[in-house]
Parts: C-alpha cells; sequence; structure tokens
C-alpha cells in the first residue's frame, strides 16, 4: 500500500470534526495468527494464507459525535484483516453533506508457487545465458498474481430538494497474469505477462426530489491506462525464430451522461425513465502505423462507439390485490470505428447492435391464500457485423411467466412458477453461408438458436416445529434448439436446494443447508476435410458435457453463557465434470458411426471449516479465538505432463490441507467525558 | 455495576437525545424495557438521534417508526403497533419510505424484492451501530441467507471473490429495484462487467461480436466447476460456435487426451487465442496475440 498521502487526506478530512468534539468513542484490535501449508489456492483471496508462517492483525476505529449536533459525526478507521488492508476515513452530517475517503489492498493469487523458463528483463521474456533447450532447462520462480489497490473519495452535499454526490475512484492493480502465446505445438503455452494498469473513474450525480418528482441527473466518467502495452518474448523452441511481441491491450476511455428520473401520481401509480449516451472510445500507439501492401499508411488504430439507452416504465397498483408493471427499453450500441484494412486480406472487425424490449407484468392476490404473478416480455435483437463485408442477423423472443402461490396446506407454503421462451431469428446470407453444411465455418451460437427454453420451479417452506423450518427449492431448465446440424443440440439443468433452520434455544440456532446441481448439454461437430477427399470426409459427431455441483454446509451459533459465543461454519463442496462423445457417423480416424468414447473426468472437492470462539472479558474487552481449514483436491488431465508443465508454469492440479489459527484482542474505549 | 456503567452511559445517552426532541417521556418508557436497544448501538445511528435533520419526520424516535403501541405498554407480549418481521412482508416499508425515498427507492415499492414480501428489516438492521447489509463483509452473509444457491457457488473451482467482501453482491445488483429491465446497477451485463474489468471494454478493431453482446453468453457471474467462470469447459465452450476454420472440428476424446494434443490440455483453445476479448493487432483477426 502507498502509505502516506491516503493517510494525510483522511486525517485532514476526520481532523475538523476532532476539533469540536465532546464524544469520542473507539476500539483497538490486535491479534496474530500462524498458516500451516499455506499456498496461492488456499490464499486465493486472502493474503495471510498465502504463505505458511506468522502473520499479524490489527485495527484502530475512532468515531466522533457532537454533542451539540448529534447527526455531525466523523470516523476512522485503518484495518488489517485476514480479507484486506484498508483505510477508511468520513466526516458527515445525517442529511447534509458527507465526505469520506476509503482505501483498500487485496491481492489475488493465481493456485499457487509457478516457475517459468523465461528471465524478465525490463519487461521482456528472454531466455537465460546457457539455455539449451527445454529439456533440463533451469526454471525460475515467478510470481503469479494482482494485487489491486483501491482509492475512493465520497461526497454529498443535500440542499434542500438537491442532492449532489460525486464519487471518485482509483484502482491500480500490479502483478503478472498467465497469457496464452503459442503457435503451434511445442512453443510457449504460457507467459508471465506483467500486470500494470490504472483504471480512475468519476461519478457524479445531481439528484432532486420535491413532491411527486424524483429526478437524477448522472455523469459518469472512467478511464483505463495499460502501462504494460506489449511483452516481448523469445522462443524457447525455436531458438533461431527471432522475439516475438504479445499484444496486451490498449487503453479507453468512456464517458456517459444519463437523465433518469419519476414522477408519481399517487404513492402506488409512478412512470419513470431513464435516457443515457455513452461514448467510449480507445487510442491505441501499438504496431501504428501499420503498412499494407499498396495503401497509405494508417494514421490511427483508434476505434470508438456510441451507446445510446433508452427506458420508460408505468408502474401501478389499483389496489391492494391488484399490481402492474409496464416497461420498455431500448439500446443501441453504435461503432463508428472506420472499417480500416490492416493487412492485405485484413480488415477490422466490428460489431453494432440493437435491442428493445416491452415487458408488461402483473400480481394479483387472489382470496383464500392464492397469489398469482406473471407477465409477458417481447426482445428484438439485430446484430451487424461489419468486416470484409457486412452482415446482420436478427432474433425475436417471447418470454412468458407465471407463478402462483397456492394457499398453505397445514405448516406448508409452497408455489409453482414455469416461464418459456421462444426465439426465432432471421439470419443473414453471410452468416447461412457460412453454415453452408458442405463447407461451415461457425455453427449458430445459442443466442441466434431458434428454440424453446423452458423452466419449473417448485418453492416450498416446511414448519416442522416451533423454531424448526425446512425450506426447499427445486428448477429445472430446458433449452430445446431447432437445430438439426452443428452446434448446441440441447441444454438442460436440475437445481435442488434445501435449508434447514432451526433456533433451538433462544441461545443456539442451526442452518444447514444442501445444494445439488446438474448440467448438461450437448452438440454437434464436424470432423472436417476441406479437401474432402478421405473415403469418410466430414464425418459428425455428438459431444456430451455433463457438469455437477454438489455442497452441504452446517452453520451454528451457540452463546454458551453470557459474554461466551461459540459459531461454527462447515461447508463441502464437491464438482466434477465428465465428458462423452459419439461418432454419428464412421470417421477417417478409424472411428466406426455409433462408437462412443469419454475423456477422464475432471473434479474439485473442498471443505472448509471456520469456527471461532468469542469470549466477553468485560463489555469493552472481547477475545476471540478463530480456526480456519481447507481441504482441497483438485484432479484435472489438462495440466501435469512435464513437457508441457515447463512451459505452463509448472501447474498441477491443486491439493493441499491448508490450516489457520487467529487470535485477536478487541478493546472499546469508553466514551470520553 | 463498574462494568455496566458503558451501557448506562449510552442509555442515558439515548434517552437524552430522544427526550429532547420527542414527546417528552414516550421513548423513555420504551427504552426501560429495550436495554439492549440501546446497548446495541442504535444511539450511534440517525435512528436513535431524536429530530430529522432532512425534516422529512419530526423526530425518528421509537414511537415515530413503531407507533405509540399503548396496547405493548400495558401488556409487553402484545405485539407493538407497529412491527418490522420478515414474515410481515411490505407491512412495515410505509413506515420506513417515510423517510428514505431519495435515488433508487423511488421504485423500491414495485422492484422484485418489494414483490417477493422482501421487506426493509428482512436485510437491514436498524436497532444496531453498524448495518451488515451496508459493510463490505456483511453483505454477503445477508443476501445468501435467502440467495442460498449464490452461498454454495462459493466452493466452486472458479468464483468471484463474494464471501471475503472484495466484490460485493450490490456492486452488481440493484436490491431497491429501478427502471432497468436486468436488476443490474447498469445499463447492461457488460456494463456492470466493465466497472471492474474495464481492460475488456474496448471498442477494439477486431471485435469478437459474442463477447461484445453480453459477457454471460460464455461466464456465469457468481462461480462455476469450470476455470475463469466459464460456461462449460474449453475448447467444448469454443466448439459451441467455431466448426472449423484452419483448425478440423476434432472430436476431442481419449485419444487425443494421450496424445497431449496442445487444443486440449493447458488453456486450450487459450493456448493460442489469448485476444479472444478483441484487440487491435493484426493477429487478433482470429484472436491470437
Amino acid at each position: 500500500m502507498k502509505p502516506l498521502a491516503p493517510h494525510l487526506i483522511a486525517l485532514t478530512l476526520a481532523a475538523p470534526a476532532w476539533g469540536a468534539s465532546d464524544r469520542l468513542d473507539g476500539w483497538v484490535e490486535l491479534g496474530a495468527g500462524v498458516t500451516d501449508n499455506g499456498n496461492g489456492r488456499f490464499g486465493e483471496y486472502r493474503q495471510p494464507l498465502q504463505t505458511s508462517g506468522l502473520f499479524g492483525l490489527g485495527g484502530l476505529g475512532l468515531t466522533w459525535r457532537d454533542g451539540d449536533d448529534p447527526y455531525r459525526h466523523g470516523y476512522l478507521a485503518a484495518v488489517a484483516s485476514l480479507d484486506q488492508l484498508a483505510f477508511e476515513a468520513l466526516h458527515a452530517r445525517q442529511g447534509s453533506y458527507r465526505i469520506g475517503f476509503d482505501i483498500r489492498q487485496f491481492e489475488a493469487l493465481s493456485r499457487g508457487p509457478v516457475s517459468t523458463v523465461f528471465a524478465d528483463r525490463d519487461g521482456v521474456q528472454t531466455l537465460p545465458p546457457g539455455y539449451g533447450g527445454l529439456a533440463g532447462a533451469e526454471r525460475f520462480d515467478a510470481h503469479l498474481g494482482v494485487r489491486r489497490e483501491r482509492a475512493g473519495l465520497d461526497l454529498m452535499r443535500q440542499l434542500g430538494p438537491w442532492r449532489l454526490a460525486a464519487r471518485l475512484s482509483s484502482e491500480n492493480k500490479e502483478g503478472g497474469r498467465a497469457v496464452g502465446a503459442s503457435e503451434r505445438f511445442g512453443d510457449a503455452a504460457l507467459l508471465l505477462a506483467p500486470v500494470d494498469q490504472r483504471h480512475d473513474s468519476v461519478d457524479l450525480d445531481a439528484a432532486y426530489l420535491d413532491g411527486p418528482w424524483s429526478l437524477n441527473l448522472r455523469g459518469y466518467h472512467s478511464r483505463f491506462g495499460n502501462d504494460s502495452r506489449a511483452l516481448g518474448y523469445a522462443n524457447p523452441v525455436n531458438l533461431a525464430a527471432p522475439p516475438r511481441t504479445l499484444d496486451l491491450g490498449p487503453d479507453n476511455g468512456f464517458t456517459r451522461v444519463g437523465f433518469d428520473g419519476a414522477y408519481r401520481f399517487a404513492p402506488t401509480r409512478q412512470v419513470s425513465w431513464f435516457l443515457s449516451r455513452a461514448d467510449a472510445r480507445q487510442d491505441d500507439d501499438f504496431l501504428q502505423p501499420l503498412l499494407v501492401a499498396g495503401q497509405p499508411l494508417l494514421d490511427s488504430l483508434d476505434a470508438q462507439r456510441v451507446d445510446t439507452d433508452l427506458r420508460l416504465a408505468f408502474h401501478d397498483r389499483p389496489g391492494a390485490r391488484f399490481g402492474y408493471r409496464l416497461r420498455w427499453d431500448y439500446r443501441e450500441r453504435d461503432n463508428r470505428t472506420d472499417r480500416v484494412q490492416l493487412s492485405p486480406s485484413g480488415y477490422a472487425h466490428l460489431y453494432d447492435s440493437t435491442r428493445e424490449r416491452l415487458a408488461l407484468d402483473a400480481d394479483y392476490r387472489l382470496g383464500g391464500g392464492w397469489r398469482w404473478k406473471g407477465g409477458a416480455e417481447l426482445r428484438r435483437v439485430e446484430r451487424a457485423t461489419r468486416a470484409l463485408e457486412s452482415f446482420r442477423d436478427d432474433a425475436d423472443d417471447r418470454h412468458l411467466w407465471s407463478e402462483l402461490r397456492l394457499p398453505a396446506l397445514g405448516p406448508l407454503d409452497w408455489s409453482l412458477a414455469v416461464e418459456t421462451t421462444e426465439r426465432d431469428s432471421d439470419l443473414s446470407t453471410a452468416r447461412r453461408a457460412e453454415l453452408n453444411p458442405a463447407a461451415p465455418v461457425l455453427a449458430t451460437p445459442d443466442y441466434l438458436l431458434a428454440g424453446r427454453n423452458w423452466q419449473y420451479r417448485l418453492t416450498a417452506d416446511l414448519t416442522l416445529a416451533e423454531g424448526l423450518l425446512l425450506a426447499a427449492h427445486y428448477r429445472h431448465t430446458r433449452d430445446d434448439f431447432r437445430n438439426d446440424y452443428l452446434g448446441l443440440h440441447g441444454r438442460d439443468s436440475d437445481e435442488l436446494s434445501l435449508t434447514l433452520a432451526w433456533q433451538a434455544r433462544r441461545d443456539l440456532s442451526v442452518n444447514a443447508w444442501v445444494q445439488h446441481q446438474d448440467f448438461h448439454l450437448s452438440q454437434n461437430g464436424f470432423e472436417f476435410h476441406p479437401t474432402g477427399a478421405r473415403s469418410q470426409a466430414n464425418a459428425r459427431w455428438r459431444q456430451f458435457s455433463d457438469d455437477r455441483s454438489r455442497a452441504l454446509g452446517v452453520n451454528l451459533r451457540w452463546q454458551a453463557r453470557p459474554g461466551l459465543v461459540a459459531s461454527l461454519d462447515l461447508s463441502h463442496g464437491e464438482n466434477d465434470s465428465s465428458y462423452r462423445s459419439r461418432w454419428l457417423e464412421a470417421a477417417d480416424t478409424g472411428e466406426a458411426g455409433g462408437t462412443s468414447d469419454s475423456l477422464p473426468g475432471v473434479g474439485v472437492d473442498v471443505t472448509r471449516l471456520d469456527a471461532s470462539l468469542a469470549w466477553d472479558y468485560s463489555t469493552r474487552t472481547r477475545l476471540q479465538l478463530r480456526y480456519l481449514h481447507e481441504r482441497l483436491r483438485a484432479d484435472d488431465w489438462a495440466w501435469g505432463d512435464d513437457l508441457f508443465n515447463v512451459l505452463a508454469f509448472g501447474w498441477t492440479s491443486p491439493r493441499h490441507d491448508g490450516h489457520a489459527l487467529l487470535f485477536t484482542l478487541r478493546h472499546q474505549f469508553a466514551p470520553a467525558p | 455495576m463498574i462494568r455496566r456503567l458503558p451501557a448506562l452511559a449510552l442509555l442515558w445517552l439515548a434517552l437524552g437525545a430522544m427526550a429532547a426532541l420527542a414527546e417528552p417521556g414516550a421513548d423513555a418508557a420504551c427504552l426501560m424495557c429495550h436495554k439492549g436497544v440501546a446497548e446495541g448501538g442504535i444511539s450511534h445511528s440517525a435512528h436513535g438521534l431524536g429530530a430529522d435533520p432532512a425534516g422529512m419526520s419530526p423526530a425518528v424516535t421509537c414511537t415515530a417508526c413503531h407507533g405509540p403501541s399503548p396496547a405493548h405498554v400495558a401488556s409487553p407480549r402484545t405485539p407493538p403497533d407497529f412491527t418490522f418481521a420478515r414474515a410481515e412482508g411490505n407491512g412495515g416499508d410505509g413506515t420506513c419510505l417515510a423517510c428514505h425515498q431519495q435515488g433508487a427507492m423511488a421504485h423500491w415499492a414495485f422492484g422484485e424484492h418489494a414483490a417477493a414480501g422482501v421487506s426493509c428489516a428482512s436485510c437491514h438492521a436498524i436497532h444496531t451501530a453498524t448495518d451488515p447489509v451496508r459493510e463490505r463483509g456483511g453483505q454477503f452473509g445477508v443476501c445468501t441467507d435467502c440467495h442460498q444457491r449464490e452461498k454454495a457457488d462459493q466452493l466452486k473451482f472458479s468464483r468471484h471473490p463474494m464471501a471475503e467482501g472484495h466484490v460485493q453482491c450490490s456492486d452488481c445488483h440493484a436490491p431497491h429495484g429501478g427502471s432497468a429491465l436486468n436488476g443490474l446497477t447498469q445499463p447492461t451485463v457488460n456494463d456492470t462487467c466493465y466497472q471492474c474489468h474495464a481492460e475488456k471494454r474496448g471498442p477494439f478493431l477486431f471485435e469478437h461480436e459474442p463477447v461484445q453482446d453480453d459477457c454471460t453468453h460464455c461466464h456465469l457471474p457468481h462461480a462455476s466447476v469450470n476455470d475463469q467462470l466459464l460456461k462449460a469447459r474449453e475448447p467444448f465452450l469454443c466448439q459451441q460456435c467455431h466448426i472449423a476454420a484452419r483448425h478440423p472440428g476434432t472430436l476431442y476424446d481419449s485419444a487425443r487426451q494421450v496424445q497431449r494434443d496442445i487444443n486440449i490440455v493447458g488453456q486450450s483453445c487459450s493456448n493460442c487465442h489469448s485476444q479472444v476479448h478483441g484487440g487491435n493487432h493484426p493477429a487478433s483477426s482470429t484472436f491470437r496475440r
């Protein structure tokens, strides 16, 4: 964390408050922890758990309140917790003004320790002197993780019916990430690409609230800067090859101006709207200007896009039993980038779209415990692509849904819901040419596939006894695509959740939950031989993916005696995927039509335990002991081959048993006299 | 007695602040029994300070929200005139909305939470010094009291760090409703994602249509059993659209796995096509480096 400047700003904000204070509260927290078998996966988002050993915890907070005007208050806190380093300051008067500042930092690691054959030299991935090839190559430790540092300044001023607010944010991302850089089998598969990015944004809001009017004028500006614009690297397989350069992404900027609001005809009837126009640009100085044979030098690779949003909604609740909403929205993505030529055969590939939606939904409370909710929505999306040639694909969705809450059956409250979406698409000639069964290039993406989606839900709450509740939720979804050729053919899922909440006694509560999710999809592919010369050219196959996720957990909170609270959060998840395939026709590779094969499954099992014991030594002093455990077993055949590993950071499937023990003491200062 | 001094001091302060601006004695009667409320920190929050500085209400006191409740005063087992328990649904929201009208609250009565019978008090803690749902470390726990699927999602292989509070539910979702059809804080899914992933915003010279159209064509927003929050594993995800081009539409089966085919090991398609979100380099026409 860049230490001094933000702290000083925060102290400056808070200082005027302290000058006139007559009530000052505070707390201090000190602690320590120890991690055993710490690693990047255990501490994926918690830095102290990324390495084994001791770490410190601490925090200090001060709150101030003006005795003459108790709505005027301030807050100052610095925290070094398991999750983040943070500093916050606030000075405010409720309903009048607010000045807030915060800065926080955390790091996300990718799996664990990594090593690479490259040596980083001034941002260029070079091979060390004496490097003689992959076999037996020396490997260097590398850090593969991104540290995010976020700072924000909040300002608010209330002036009668006007409320002016501003939020200034800045985020720095620094570290390294894995990026694929292979050109063919044998080349480096993964590179450590530096991350040095900054994202600044300003959010301005002028709101007016008076009587039936609620109006907001909003402005948002965001600027993204990438200080690691490109990465050079040597070819570790073909040592004679010239160094290559990797594009790591251009800077961009985004500005949106919006106006939204509502007019309330009555407490239960209003019209609301949202209008906005946004401008997105990127200016690129990477690899420009480019020389295209026969073309003049390009003086810009810049791009521009204008987004327009319009929304209008009418809400009405004519009576206690009935209400409805009518909503319309329109979105246009207008890509204003020139269709530049970047190579003799390469043109920029630009995308535009417009989306229009009209939705009506209503709810009605019938007598006898019946309640109905339902609605309809029409969506039309037009997608245009501009490249060497331009084409447009349209899709129309008709969505209907209905939910019925039924009268209670004794202790059972339950409801049923069904949704369906019908999609028709109108594909362009160019798209149809790509789908040509004789020489397909693409399959139809799912958002253009005609077909029908069904969704069914059942929700039930069963009161088993006083303080004992069982809640169940089941959902089934199914996509039936009208696709008799390549791409997605079917997709369905089943999800079931059960929750048991038991307030055994006033001092003991138990919550147990179980989740089961199953996702299946099938898709067709095409063993493509451009010449069609082989005996069984263009054989079709079907592939099935099955993802399953099961999780269960128990939360327990027990106040053993006044001032002594034990809590436990135990969860276990099993996630696995399996892949089956079948040749629909005899293939050149020798497989007969109808034969099946499968890939090994991929699985991740994780068990987490978070247990704590808190003891109030006095009304002002609390001691807490906390234990964290994570057992993770992953098994993935895509990682682990020796030669491949050399080029891919030595990654293997993560497996660990991590433990951490934390002890903290928190003391609350007495209010100042 | 000495240990109780801070609590008594808090009680005294709460009583003092309330008594100064409320109907004399009204809330003092409440706090005679409900000491825990004062000790719990309401005197640190705007709801325990007396007069409303915005002038929306003559006073923010116990009775301002719960009503004078004479029956409750006479017989504590009788509930106050207004309570804000979950089961009450929308019943108590009018009291809150009398003051909280600004911004997104203009849409509350017509939003999804209100329609589902979720009341203000279902999520917000009124009587404590801090409201967990407004705290970075506390929001996930409050939301997943109901949204259990998202709680279980945190056990999957790739996930947004919501349990740690680095990503909050309200960073993306508008819990109080709005005019948007998608229930998000931004006009589109992509605009929501770009708040943190600005490097993918573009525009680029080479745009991958499904990427620019909607991030959820390929990604699950909360968590996935696959790497990088992907809806399906590569290369199968890519093969849902891409059949041929320069690569044959190979069926990746156990034979390919034994061969360690570069199209299936490691990052699969992304071993080469690393610029799948778009790029400016001429090689980005196939989303390579």
